[in-house]
Order: structure tokens, then C-alpha cells, then sequence
């Protein structure tokens, strides 16, 4: 249990390094302006929220292959923990463009890839923890983790080639390397952020199931009453 | 306690986003300059920090509002845990074990 | 594989085939559903032939899409009603064969649902698209291959869950949304109303789409269902 006070004062560090790099270390973008300072916070979450989706599909496959319920809660948990940067990455995107483009949305493939994935394991979510806690429903969960794997792929190229001809805005080609500095501190900062969430959520899930089994158990042999 | 010790983070990170948002024209004046030549360009600055402040703002309390769903779901577990395992203590204790 | 494998997925497909063409509720019930979307697009959109013939695309994956859903969802319930779903995932015969038999008759009534509507919806609008048959049909199986291949598997795993029939397009339309993607551009160029008049690359991406789903939907499938 001491490795959660540890955990969190390393983030906190972490993100306070971040916060430094991003609003001190890092110039002022000339176009953009200082609203340019969302990125070094909405490119990691974009990439931590794939992350999350990644390990829980990997988690959900090592299910289906046997590795016990274990592995089911950590899917579960990674993709919750995605879920929190997907929402983060759709909330402070619409933020960005509106002063740099002048609309809340855009049909951008990067943008529109992410929602789509966000979207499915939103239900992915909604399936697991609404679908009810039968073993068939743990599987059809982990089912969807690994189907939504390739998805990544096939919808970044489905995307990317019905919005082809517009311009390649959100990278920006010309970032300055000290900008890319603030960017890769920030990432290292959110990482540890990530691990401590995913940590957190992990061990609620996993102590859930104890009760639950524990409080069958119980049940079976009238210690409830 | 751990309710107030939440509120106070929380409090504190929307404090301190703006904050810091708010001390970056002193390292880059240019902001300022733009804010009195032209209105037109004065007002998307405002929007530019107006958003900037809300996009922190967002991030922190999603994060801290997950954090603290997260522990109290946690806290009513180890709650109920603590209940269940008395209750198979005492129940074993006049039973015998149970396994 | 060996030939046993073919002779379940050939005696589940005859089996299935035989029980729809004697009662012919799920093909009825398909095209009853399709006019009707028909004429929802036709009172949704205006009936001018140049709106329409820029509707037409997306009109006629929207139908598949929801068409489709309907089918997958209707899959396994003849089985799940009687406790046949249990029987067949336990029986010695390879999972993966049965769900292959499934993919194949719904590929199949998609396929017919589409020949019949297809007509209709391109009378109704007034968009001439017979001298494109060939490729939009083309265009139109490859997409229900890929629709089903994706929806099958999940339609058999949700019969397990609660509010089911709401969570099967749910998770159904992201992951076939690459397909719809590709099926709206391709028949889009066909019929030129999109920029790119080249529909090759959107039916390659479905190619691989069907591919990749297909293969990794039967290898999977054994894994997915419970004893």
C-alpha cells in the first residue's frame, strides 16, 4: 500500500514539472497565440487515451485466452482510464479550434478517429459494467476489447481518406524543439498520472469482486441474515 | 475528511490554473501589444485566454473528478469488505471453519 | 480444414436455409423494414433527382446498415428460444464451423434483402443506376461481408446480455463504420458525386476490412462463447 502515496507524490511532481515546461519553458506560438498552450495537455491525452485501449484489448485477449477474471477488471479499468483522456482530448480540442479555427468542430480525421473509437468503447463500458455479471457478458466484453483493435486502423484509413484533401492542421509541422520538450515532459508527467489512475481504478475493481464473491459465500451459508 | 481533503485539491487546482495561465503574458509581452492596436484582435486574445483557462480548468476536474469516484468506491468497499469478513469471523467461530 | 468442418457449416446452412424458406418470417420482415426506410429517406429528403441522386449513396448504405442489424440481431433467436443456442455451442462441432454457417445465410439474405430494395429505392428517387449494376453490386457484397463478419460474432455473444438489442447497433455501427466510410465514397464515385471518381481504393480498404474481421472473428469465435 505504500506504493500509492509514492505513486501519487511522483505524479504530482511530474505534473507540476509539466505545467512549468508548458506555460514558462515553452515560447509563445506566434499564430496561435497562447491558446496554443492546450496542445502540450491535448496531444499526450490523445495518445494515453489510445494507450488505455490498447491495454485494455490486450487485457481482454488474455481473458479470452484463459488468464482468469484478473485480467477481464484490468481491460476493464485500462479502458475506463482511456475513457478519462478520450474525454479530456474532447474537451479541450473543441477549446483549441474555436479561436485558432473559428468552428468548435471539424470533420479532421484525427479528431473524428477518435471520437468514432471513443464512442464504441463508451459501449464497451456501458456493455460491461450495465450488461449484468454473468460469465457470457465478461466474455462478450472481451470479445468487443480485441475487436476494437484493428478498428483503430481501419478507421484512421477509412477517415483519413474520406477527409483526404484538407490540410494537415493539428501537427503543425513546424513545432519548435523546445516546444517538443514541453510535449515530451508533459507525456512522461501524464504516463505517471495514467499509472496511478489505472492503479487506483484497478484495485477498487478487484476489491469489488472480492465483496461480491465473499458476500455469495455468505449468502450461501446464511451469514447474512 | 478525505471529502474536504478533495474539495480543497480540487479548489486548489481550479485556483491554480488559471494562475498559471494568467502569468504567461509577463514572459510574452506580444499578447498585450496586439490588445491595443486592434479591438477585433483584442477580443479573440480574450477568447484565446478564456479557453485556454476552461481547457485547464476541464482537465483538472475530470481528472480529480475521477479520482474521487474512484476512492469512494474504494472507501464503501473496504467498508463493506470489513463488514463481510466480521460476519465470516463470528460465523466461523461458531461453526468451525467454514472451508 | 478437414472435410469434416465443411460438412457442419454445409448441414448448419441447409438446415437454416430450409427453416426460412418454409416460413420466410426474417426475409418478410427485412423487406417490409426496407420499404419502410425507403420511404423515410424519400420523405427526409427532397425528392429533387439531383438531391437525390446526391442522397443515394448514403440512402442505400443506410438501409444495409440497418437492414443488416436487423438480420444479425435475428441470428440466433430461433435458437436461444428453446435453449438450441446451449445445445449447439456445446456440441463437439467446431464453434468456429456453426458461426460460419451463420456469417454465410445472413451474407446471403443481405444480399437478397439488397437485390429487391435496391430497385426500388433507385425507381423511387428517380437515380438511374443500371449502368452501374455491376459494381455498386459488387460494392454492396463486399460491405455485407464485412457488416457481417463483424456483427455475427457479437450477435451471438449478446444473446447473454441485458438491454441487448439496444447494446448490438451500439457497438455494431462504430466498428462497421469504416465499411459505411468506404460503401458511401465508393458507390459515390461511381455515381459521381464525390470528388475522387476512383471507387478502387475505398473497395480495397473494404476487401481488407472483410479480411482481417472474417479471419480474426472465426479464430476468436472458439474462445468467445462460453461452455
Amino acid at each position: 500500500m505504500k506504493v500509492f502515496p509514492a505513486l501519487t507524490a511522483v505524479a504530482t511532481a511530474g505534473v507540476l514539472a509539466a505545467l512549468y515546461m508548458v506555460f514558462e519553458y515553452a515560447p509563445l506560438e506566434a499564430d496561435m497565440g497562447v491558446v496554443q498552450k492546450i496542445f502540450y495537455f491535448h496531444l499526450p491525452s490523445a495518445w494515453l487515451c489510445y494507450l488505455g485501449f490498447l491495454i485494455g484489448a490486450g487485457a481482454s485477449a488474455g481473458y479470452l485466452w484463459g488468464k482468469g477474471p484478473k485480467w477481464d477488471l484490468f481491460a476493464l479499468s485500462a479502458v475506463e482510464v482511456g475513457l478519462l483522456f478520450g474525454a479530456i482530448v474532447l474537451v479541450t480540442g473543441p477549446l483549441w479550434a474555436r479561436p485558432v479555427w473559428g468552428v468548435w468542430w471539424k470533420w479532421e480525421p484525427r479528431l473524428t478517429t477518435m471520437l468514432l473509437l471513443i464512442i464504441f468503447y463508451a459501449a464497451y463500458w456501458v456493455l460491461r459494467v450495465y450488461g449484468g455479471e454473468s460469465e457470457g457478458v465478461r466474455r462478450f466484453a472481451a470479445a468487443l476489447g480485441v475487436f476494437g483493435a484493428p478498428n483503430i486502423y481501419f478507421v484512421n484509413q477509412a477517415v483519413k481518406m474520406w477527409r483526404g484533401v484538407h490540410p494537415d492542421v493539428i501537427r503543425g509541422g513546424g513545432l519548435a524543439p523546445s516546444m517538443w520538450t514541453a510535449v515530451w515532459v508533459s507525456l512522461a508527467a501524464l504516463l505517471l498520472v495514467f499509472a496511478l489512475l489505472l492503479t487506483l481504478r484497478y484495485r477498487a475493481r478487484r476489491d469489488e469482486r472480492a465483496a461480491r464473491l465473499l458476500r455469495r459465500r455468505l449468502g450461501r451459508i446464511g451469514g447474512l441474515s | 475528511m478525505r471529502r474536504i481533503l478533495a474539495a480543497a485539491l480540487l479548489a486548489g487546482g481550479l485556483w491554480a490554473a488559471p494562475a498559471a495561465a494568467q502569468e504567461t503574458p509577463a514572459s510574452a509581452p506580444s499578447g498585450a501589444v496586439e490588445q491595443v492596436t486592434s479591438f477585433a484582435a483584442g477580443s479573440n486574445e480574450g477568447m484565446k485566454y478564456r479557453h485556454l483557462w476552461l481547457a485547464y480548468g476541464a482537465i483538472w476536474l475530470l481528472v480529480f473528478g475521477f479520482v474521487w469516484r474512484t476512492w469512494r468506491r474504494q472507501r464503501d468497499t473496504d467498508t463493506e469488505l470489513e463488514d463481510l469478513r466480521r460476519r465470516l469471523v463470528a460465523l466461523e467461530g461458531r461453526d468451525g471453519p467454514g472451508d | 480444414m478437414s472435410g469434416g468442418y465443411l460438412d457442419i457449416v454445409l448441414t448448419m446452412l441447409v438446415k437454416d436455409l430450409r427453416i426460412e424458406l418454409r416460413s420466410k418470417e426474417v426475409l418478410l420482415t427485412l423487406l417490409l423494414f426496407g420499404l419502410v426506410m425507403v420511404l423515410v429517406f424519400a420523405f427526409g429528403f427532397a425528392t429533387d433527382p439531383a438531391v437525390s441522386r446526391a442522397v443515394m449513396p448514403g440512402i442505400l448504405w443506410t438501409t444495409l446498415l440497418f437492414s443488416g442489424t436487423l438480420a444479425i440481431g435475428r441470428t440466433f433467436a430461433r435458437e436461444s428460444k428453446d435453449g438450441a443456442f446451449t445445445a449447439l455451442v456445446l456440441s463437439p462441432a467446431a464453434r468456429s464451423a456453426v458461426l460460419l454457417a451463420k456469417i454465410i445465410a445472413n451474407i446471403g439474405l443481405m444480399a437478397l434483402v439488397m437485390v429487391l430494395l435496391v430497385p426500388v429505392l433507385a425507381v423511387m428517387l428517380r437515380v438511374d443506376l443500371s449502368p452501374h449494376a455491376g459494381i455498386i453490386a459488387l460494392q454492396i457484397g463486399l460491405g455485407a461481408v464485412g457488416f457481417t463478419v463483424v456483427g455475427t460474432p457479437l450477435a451471438v455473444m449478446a444473446v447473454n446480455a441485458r438491454f441487448a438489442e439496444v447494446l448490438l447497433p451500439l457497438v455494431v455501427f462504430p466498428l462497421a463504420s469504416p465499411v459505411l466510410i468506404a460503401g458511401v465514397n465508393a458507390t459515390g464515385a461511381v455515381l459521381g458525386t464525390v470528388v475522387d471518381p476512383d471507387p478502387a481504393p475505398w473497395m480495397k480498404l473494404m476487401t481488407a476490412f472483410d479480411a482481417i474481421y472474417a479471419v480474426g472473428g472465426l479464430f476468436l469465435f472458439e474462445r468467445m462463447v462460453t461452455e
